[in-house]
């Protein structure tokens, strides 16, 4: 049975399912990390009709199961003429997703920044955006850094969802080839090592990472 | 240089200050003292700008503000104050993610505009000033509280100053590092600064003070010369405040 795992092209065909896997929580996390940067200031900082908006905007992405905010991009959407790829609507939805979560990692890690931290700055002559800038976001860039690693590792998980809207990422190559060969156990269980391995990777990086961090002041 | 007209500034119901009225003159050193929670700290943090009056008004050189400026006039208003007041607090609140020297240049660069050869200039001869200019290097975790202390002065007069403002900046030190840092405030006064120091240094009040503002609960409650103010206080509560100092000494 797990002699079909090796077949002509099977480990190929998941290495490139895998690579779409990776293709997409690096992307979701590169432009999550972005919009939920600048959803984080504008919650704490922007004026109030814009705050409200970005806590709405977090509490609805938040609020409702990724896999229903796929179907509203990818079957939804196209009722009012917008359609995108199968790559694209996963790449937004995630995108859109990863940003609400770490825009509550960085609020949380902007307000960690002591006050007197503000206030130094300010009464330097910093203005309020050169505060946030010089002095505030990189001290909170420090202390978000742990919980960003996490969401990182959630997200390369959750992409497993958009196999829904057949983005042929890590999970539906493997029901690809279950669906061919009509076994499963040899397919998913080298999916699950192929998750693992890159988990444990993210994690590794992550904690060089911080061990750098924690050494330079 | 500073002239402060019925200031009130209230959190809430608390009437933290109740009708302060001052004025500071060029190159006076004024000692503001009083019990915890008189609101000494309220007061240098609105004539900073960190804290908006709830009423009067506060003039710094040319630039007077209040409780009903406007706030698209008080961007202008922060910025002018700032330029000429520089600030020191009784943590420091150094930058930890910068070095010394990235500290003290910082605003010179970022608020003047300066290029980085003439903001490091100035930073040298500043940290070299208050006797830190081989600490340039380090991250301000590895000072002490006094060399911490020291390069917060730096940073503030970087921005070249007319007034400085110092709030209990001995007050976290361990007692052998207070020295050092009322040494670079003394040799500050003797050059001629305007300074406003809130401190509980008696001494240094006495030797290098040149007007004492007494507040207690919000009020001015007695003001005058030191030799005056120390050796014959003239209201109860001065008194009081007085005899309780020298019982903890
Ligand atoms: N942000 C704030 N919100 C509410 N109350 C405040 C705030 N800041 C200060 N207070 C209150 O205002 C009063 C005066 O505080 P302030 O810090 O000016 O006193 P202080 O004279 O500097 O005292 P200390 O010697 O303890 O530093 C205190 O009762 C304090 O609790
Ligand atoms: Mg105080």
């Amino acid at each position: 049975m797990f002699n079909l795992l090796f077949e002509q092209g099977n480990i190929p065909y998941l290495l490139k399912g895998a690579y779409l896997t990776l293709q997409l929580t690096l992307i979701a996390l590169f432009v999550g990390f972005f919009i939920g940067l600048a959803v984080a200031v504008v919650r704490l900082k922007g004026p109030k009709p814009l705050q409200i908006l970005a806590q709405f905007y977090v509490s609805i992405i938040r609020g409702t199961p990724i896999l229903v905010q796929i179907f509203i991009v990818y079957y939804g959407l196209p009722d009012i003429g917008v359609s995108f790829s199968p790559f694209m609507a996963a790449c937004i939805v995630l995108s859109i997703n990863v940003s609400a979560y770490l825009s509550e990692t960085f609020r949380g890690a902007i307000l960690a920044v002591p006050r007197g931290q503000w206030e130094a700055a300010a009464s330097l002559g910093l203005s309020p955006w050169q505060v946030m800038r010089r002095v505030v976001l990189p001290q909170a860039a420090r202390i978000a850094i742990p919980p960003m690693g996490n969401t990182a590792i959630g997200m390369l998980k959750e992409t497993s969802l958009v196999s829904v809207v057949t983005a042929t990422e890590l999970l539906r190559s493997a029901q690809l080839l279950v669906a061919q060969y009509y076994v499963a156990l040899p397919f998913y269980l080298a999916i699950a090592m192929m998750y693992w391995i890159m988990s444990i990777s993210f994690t590794a990086i992550l904690n060089r990472v911080e061990a750098k961090l924690a050494k330079a002041y | 240089m500073i002239e402060i007209t019925g200031l009130h500034k209230r959190y809430g119901k608390h009437e933290v200050l109740a009708d302060i009225n001052a004025k500071i003159d060029a190159g006076e050193i004024v000692v503001l003292i009083g019990p915890s929670g008189s609101g000494k700290s309220t007061l240098l943090r609105c004539l900073n700008g960190l804290e908006q009056p709830n009423g009067g008004s506060i003039r710094v050189g040319t630039t007077t503000w209040g409780a009903d400026t406007p706030r698209r006039d008080m961007k202008q208003v922060l910025k002018q104050v700032r330029s000429r007041t520089g600030m020191v607090f009784q943590q420091f609140n150094l930058f930890p993610h910068m070095t010394v020297l990235e500290n003290v240049i910082e605003a010179p660069k970022t608020v003047k505009g300066m290029t980085h050869d003439a903001a490091v200039a100035i930073a040298e001869s500043l940290l070299a000033k208050v006797g830190l200019l081989d600490k340039r290097n380090e991250h301000p975790a590895r000072l002490s509280g006094g060399q911490q202390q020291r390069v917060a002065i730096a940073r503030a007069l970087a921005m070249q100053p007319d007034i400085m403002l110092f709030d209990e900046p001995t007050s976290a030190l361990d007692p052998e590092l207070v020295g050092e840092v009322l040494k670079v405030m003394k040799s500050l006064a003797d050059e001629g600064m305007t300074m406003i120091v809130v401190t509980h240094e008696m001494k240094f009040a006495r030797e290098v003070a040149n007007h004492v503002i007494f507040m207690s609960d919000g009020h001015i409650v007695e003001e005058g010369k030191p030799e005056h103010f120390f050796t014959a206080p003239k209201t109860e509560r001065a008194q009081r405040f007085l005899r309780q100092l020298a019982q903890e000494e």
